[in-house]
């Protein structure tokens, strides 16, 4: 499927695991999107990031370092406003593939 | 058994996204453990040496990969920055500090309207105050409470 179709979902993906799983280091998040969505979407690293480090600047998101098998991890866990914001976007989230639902199979809407 | 990679190995990885043009050191090393995380899984899943699994990993890498990482964070350092420059200057509007921030204010509106016999006469009491203040902290402070007070009963006798 094409990943373009998610990318304007991808920040709402990112609060939604987040929400879900509390701190997550990078690979984590990239790995766990695959498992969720079946392997049917793939994050690059370049988004992922992206992402990522806007959200932290916007003070969305939480770092916390710790030392992993000799290497620095940096995990991501949701601020208190952050918390916030990411239950308001799951909503949006769940109201746009209704909506989207609804397009697709008017018959059932 | 899971892999885990040496200090050799996760260098190359390091040197390799350093040689991509990544130059903040906090994503070289964000980007080494998702390279080594990637490398570690392909070593224990597909049982290959090190070599070949970071060179299937690398190869997905390509030149500009990196680019807009470093962009983002250019991006990031320079919102935190003028969120810091914005918090400091606040912080002077806040109390006790606007007090402060009040009478520095209406002290330097005086000082250009006064005269030089008022503005001598200012000026010594408040080089007074200042002394009066450094000498009693400074003192306390490098001589300690208990030696300024015997310093004092010393100078009474």
């Amino acid at each position: 499927m094409s990943n373009k179709l998610y990318k304007g979902t991808l920040a709402n993906m990112v609060l939604k695991l987040l929400h879900d799983n509390g701190r997550m280091y990078g690979y984590e998040i990239t790995k766990k999107t695959k498992e969720q969505t079946n392997g049917g979407f793939t994050i690059t690293e370049g988004a992922l990031y992206t992402i990522l480090h806007k959200l932290e600047a916007e003070e969305v998101l939480e770092v916390e370092f710790e030392i992993v098998d000799g290497r620095t991890r940096k995990y991501y866990k949701l601020s208190e406003k952050g918390e916030k914001e990411a239950v308001l976007k799951i909503e949006e989230l769940k109201e746009f593939i209704q909506n989207l639902s609804g397009f697709l199979n008017p018959k059932l809407a | 058994m899971k892999v885990t990679l040496d200090k050799e190995q996760l260098g190359h990885i390091s040197k390799f996204i350093k040689a991509k043009g990544v130059s903040y050191s906090d994503v070289n090393s964000e980007m080494t453990d998702h390279i080594a995380s990637e490398v570690e899984e392909l070593m224990h899943v597909d049982k290959v040496v090190f070599l070949v699994a970071v060179k299937q990993v690398f190869l997905r890498y390509g030149r500009f990969h990196f680019m807009k990482i470093e962009e983002e964070q250019q991006k990031k350092l320079e919102k935190q920055s003028w969120i810091f420059l914005k918090n400091g200057f606040m912080a002077f509007f806040t109390f006790p500090k606007i007090v402060f921030t009040v009478f520095l204010f209406f002290g330097f509106y005086r000082l250009a309207t006064l005269d030089l016999i008022e503005y001598l006469g200012y000026s010594y009491i408040f080089f007074v105050i200042v002394l009066g203040v450094f000498t009693f902290y400074y003192k306390r402070k490098l001589l300690g409470k208990g030696t300024y007070l015997n310093l004092i009963g010393f100078l009474q006798r």
